[in-house]
């Protein structure tokens, strides 16, 4: 059987050894993801190709496997793989008023809005870790719109989602934290808000009380599925 | 048929070769143009700014799901790495590659695979050999190659990479590249398996 490695760019991949089949390539990728969207409930059909594309393949190469369809055997039958390949292909970078910017704009355009509503809901879809949410939670506190604010935190990966209840952060990544907070127009002193606790910073657990959490699962057999698909 | 997108790469030093290019081509030069430059990840809009001044093509920051466009240049954001797709772009927050993100292979990488034969790399000044192994796949997917002459970069780095990893690349003077990006644009692309002359 021909074998298929990608070159991909900072995965150490090595250089292809056999032709490129891009049709037959993208057979194999649409295959994997509908056999995945049918068995697990996760749609990533309408994702991104090239993005995708080079995710698998990180996976691939990882698993020391040779093509997209060896993957999707070990996929369809280890739900272990599939939680492996979830990983891969959520983004779980955050970070505290990541891409300050946002929090400019957001502060700017988005709160004069906000303030002549009685009752503001906010979703964080794919919230992962909870940092994104906090920083929310503290800027409307500054903005004195938090009292009437309801913040909806939701993600597919559970464990991600307890340690965003948990509220505690690597305490090496404050002082980057701080950076953001002051570049996103923060009106107070970022140290206000943590504690250095249980080895990490603890974060004011009064900014949680708006919040509600929820991860999405079958309600069958409670597994990572997206939505119910155990046969009865 | 002819090329769907022009992918540009440099670095540090990056911005003087960038305004002669894209200040000698005109506002209606058709093919989509990318361009990866190093960057902090702090940086701000600026780049853009200087780059719109220098050039009559319209220039803009690109946004994930943004689609290729003729008559632009399309900048990559600081701090995500950019993939080619399919008539638009997506962003990524993938670890840097080489330290780099922007990552000028990730985006060349991915023009080979989506364009193929369509794409045409071009590899400028530049302080690390980031790009190399892009442009090299670009060839590979039946692309074209062109690389600033490393005696007319203020860093020969980046070009000397390139050329070490694409022999068959034209090297072009900083002065002709502008010229020479406008003739190749107006070529039929090759069909594939013969070699890119």
């Amino acid at each position: 059987m021909a074998v298929q490695v990608a070159e991909v760019p900072g995965t150490g991949a090595e250089p292809e050894r056999q032709t490129f089949k891009p049709d037959l390539e993208r057979i194999e990728i649409e295959l994997l993801l509908e056999g995945i969207f049918r068995h697990y409930g996760f749609d990533f059909r309408a994702y991104a190709y090239a993005s995708i594309r080079r995710r698998l393949w990180k996976r691939i190469e990882e698993e020391g496997l040779s093509s997209v369809s060896a993957l999707q055997e070990r996929v369809l039958h280890e739900p272990e793989m599939m939680e492996k390949l979830l990983l891969d292909l959520s983004i779980n970078v955050t970070a505290m008023f990541r891409d300050p910017g946002f929090y400019c704009t957001f502060r700017e355009h988005v709160i004069p809005l906000l303030r002549t509503y009685p009752f503001i809901r906010i979703w964080h879809a794919g919230c992962s870790t909870g940092e994104e949410v906090y920083s929310m939670a503290m800027l409307l506190r500054e903005e004195g719109l938090y009292d009437r604010a309801r913040i909806y935190a939701t993600d597919i990966n559970e464990v991600v989602l307890q340690r965003a209840k948990a509220g505690i952060f690597p305490l090496e990544r404050m002082q980057e934290y701080t950076d953001n907070y002051i570049r996103a127009g923060g009106t107070r002193s970022f140290s206000e808000y943590y504690t250095a606790k249980y080895g990490g910073a603890l974060f004011d657990q009064s900014l949680t009380t708006a919040f509600s959490t929820t991860v999405s699962r079958c309600s069958e057999c409670w597994c990572w599925a997206a939505r119910k698909h155990c046969v009865s | 048929m002819s090329y769907s997108i022009a992918t540009v790469g440099t670095s540090w030093g990056g911005l003087t070769a960038l305004t002669r290019l894209l200040g000698g081509l005109p506002a209606d030069f058709s093919i989509p143009i990318v361009v990866v430059q190093h960057r902090s990840k702090d940086s701000d809009r600026l780049l853009s700014q200087l780059l719109q001044d220098a050039t009559d093509l319209n220039v803009c920051e690109i946004e994930d799901k943004d689609e290729l466009s003729g008559g632009t240049v399309h900048v990559a954001p600081a701090n995500y790495h950019v993939l080619v797709e399919s008539g638009y772009f997506s962003l990524s927050i993938e670890e840097p590659v080489r330290f780099s993100r922007p990552s000028i292979d990730v985006t060349f990488t991915s023009a080979g695979d989506t364009y193929g034969a369509h794409a045409i790399g071009l590899i400028l000044t530049g302080a690390n050999e980031d790009g190399a192994r892009g442009l090299a796949h670009i060839v590979k997917r039946g692309g074209r190659a062109l690389i600033q002459d490393p005696k007319t970069a203020e860093i020969p780095i980046m070009p000397e990479a390139a050329m070490k990893a694409v022999p068959t690349a034209e090297v072009i003077p900083l002065g002709n590249l502008a010229p020479r990006l406008i003739a190749v644009s107006q070529q039929e692309v090759k069909a594939r398996g013969r070699t890119a002359v």
